[in-house]
């Protein structure tokens, strides 16, 4: 396994948002994490970065538990790993060609090489002649794009996606689950991906954990949990809201 | 009860703040010695915060200078004291005026700056990004705006000093009448070297608190608009209150020095 989490936990405030995740992703998979909004799936992705501590658990990264680890310790295992943001969070002081190769430069890597291989990626995803604009003049599936170049122009072992095709038109969040799973074949990459949009699931996920109450209620391959006769993976996947108890209120 | 609960919250809440922004100021020593120095980021520091702050110093200074001088010798003249205006106006800007009203500047101009740049950085998960992307955030956002306001501040200290005794010097000797040789004399005689230096030392004391609570309090913001503006203002606000306060107990501790 290239990643497990074992009894994780974690508070925010006064909520508990895990309470106890077990979860195990193999190499070259493309695992979606799904559940409700607010359910922890975002949360979840930043402990596996070391973005946040959990309050217990542990988080193995091949044979590494990256618990303990301080940020310092982390940096040459986050080389391995790349991170597309719910919104890019592109750097704003930067145009789209200088944030694509951000993590190139800061690896000294030599600038022909750089400038050839983000010239490669951008074309790659459709971003040829926009180099020089700057986030703020980009539409929403761009910058997405651009955070997806910029997160994958390393070739990271380990690709995690947060809610990827949120705020997209439908034709633009085809384009990027296209994309990711396009990328996963073609570089071999472990793709986690958060999201709570079923399309993206159906043509993403070859494995799926369901996120529910603080725990993985649900975990296996995509067509199972697609076609789930279990009474809440179902309301999830169909969106079925439950029929309020009689005489309540 | 409650007043007693508020006095402790505020307590600890200031000490909380001071332990974090001594934790801040140990990883950026820490950095600065660990790692490469981000040369383009640090000019790009000085630039922002020392070539373009020049404006703003200059005037402060010159009026400063300009407004002391006028009012010193307005009293000092009525006793015959003409000869004590320019040491006074000399030694009062570059000991105590110079530096304090410098670095006042400084905070509004260069430290709500930095708090906002930062607490937007943090709201739109760019700091994430960053360490996402296996960099240190300090090394990359703290250090360089560290140094690079360590470096400029002498300079822009220097200017506010300067220019508020040329000044200082133009309003006693051209609408005031005093004798310029006379007044120049005296100016030399009794300022001397340690002036200089107390108020070049008092430079990087107060650039290092600018920075180090601006990016403190930047890195704290809440995540909402309304926290980049809270970070901003407090930036502004307890930087110049740690100045002033500070400047005090600096100066009493720079005179025993220096005295002995």
């Amino acid at each position: 396994m290239v990643l497990r989490l074992v009894e994780v936990t974690k508070t925010l405030g006064t909520q508990q948002v895990l309470e106890g995740v077990n979860l195990e992703v193999a190499p070259k998979e493309r695992l979606c994490v799904v559940g409700r909004s607010g359910a922890g799936k975002s949360v979840l992705l930043r402990l596996i970065l070391g973005l946040i501590k959990p309050d217990s658990g542990e988080i193995w990264y091949g044979e590494t538990n990256l618990v303990p680890l301080r940020d310092r310790e982390l940096a040459p295992l986050r080389r391995e790993m790349g991170m597309v943001f719910q919104n890019g969070a592109l750097f704003d002081f930067m145009n789209v060609e200088d944030n694509v190769a951000f993590a190139l430069r800061e690896r000294r890597r030599p600038e022909s090489e750089i400038r050839e291989k983000v010239s490669r990626i951008l074309e790659r995803l459709f971003l040829k002649g926009h180099e020089k604009k700057m986030p703020a003049e980009l539409s929403g599936g761009m910058r997405k794009r651009v955070a997806l170049a910029r997160a994958i122009i390393s070739r990271p072992k380990l690709i995690f996606y947060d809610e990827p095709t949120a705020g997209l038109d439908p034709i633009g969040s085809t384009e990027i689950t296209d994309l990711i799973r396009c990328l996963n074949e073609e570089f071999g990459a472990t793709t986690i991906v958060v999201t709570h949009d079923m399309r993206s699931v159906e043509q993403i996920a070859q494995q799926v954990a369901f996120l529910h109450a603080g725990r993985i209620y649900h975990a296996g391959c995509a067509e199972e949990f697609l076609s789930s006769e279990d009474p809440v993976v179902k309301a999830f996947v169909h969106g079925l809201i439950e029929e309020p108890t009689v005489g309540a209120g | 009860m409650k007043l007693l609960r508020h006095f402790v919250s505020g307590w600890s809440g200031l000490l909380e703040a001071a332990g974090a922004i001594y934790f801040l100021f140990a990883d950026v020593v820490y950095s600065i010695f660990r790692y490469r120095l981000r040369w383009e980021l640090f000019l790009d520091q000085i630039i922002r915060i020392g070539m373009r702050s020049q404006g703003v110093v200059l005037i402060t200074g010159a009026f400063t200078g300009a407004v002391f001088a006028a009012q010193t010798q307005f009293r000092f003249g009525k006793f015959g004291m003409s000869s004590a205006t320019g040491p006074v106006v000399a030694i009062s800007m570059l000991r105590e005026l110079g530096p304090v009203l410098c670095a006042l500047m400084i905070s509004g101009r260069v430290g709500s700056a930095m708090a906002a740049e930062l607490s937007t950085m943090r709201v739109t998960e760019q700091i994430d990004a960053l360490r996402a992307l296996a960099v240190d955030p300090t090394q990359y956002l703290i250090v360089p705006r560290f140094l690079g306001l360590l470096v400029s501040m002498p300079f822009l200290v220097a200017l506010t000093s300067g220019t508020g005794i040329l000044l200082g010097y133009l309003v006693s000797t051209l609408l005031l009448g005093v004798d310029p040789t006379f007044y120049w004399d005296n100016t030399v005689k009794f300022t001397g070297a340690k002036d200089i230096w107390m108020g070049e030392i008092k430079a990087l004391f107060f650039a290092a608190i600018i920075v180090l609570i601006s990016c403190h309090r930047g890195l704290r913001c809440r995540l909402s608009a309304e926290g980049v503006g809270i970070a901003a203002t407090e930036a502004m606000v307890f930087s110049s209150i740690t100045v002033l306060i500070s400047n005090f107990f600096f100066s009493f501790l720079m005179n025993l020095i220096l005295a002995s």
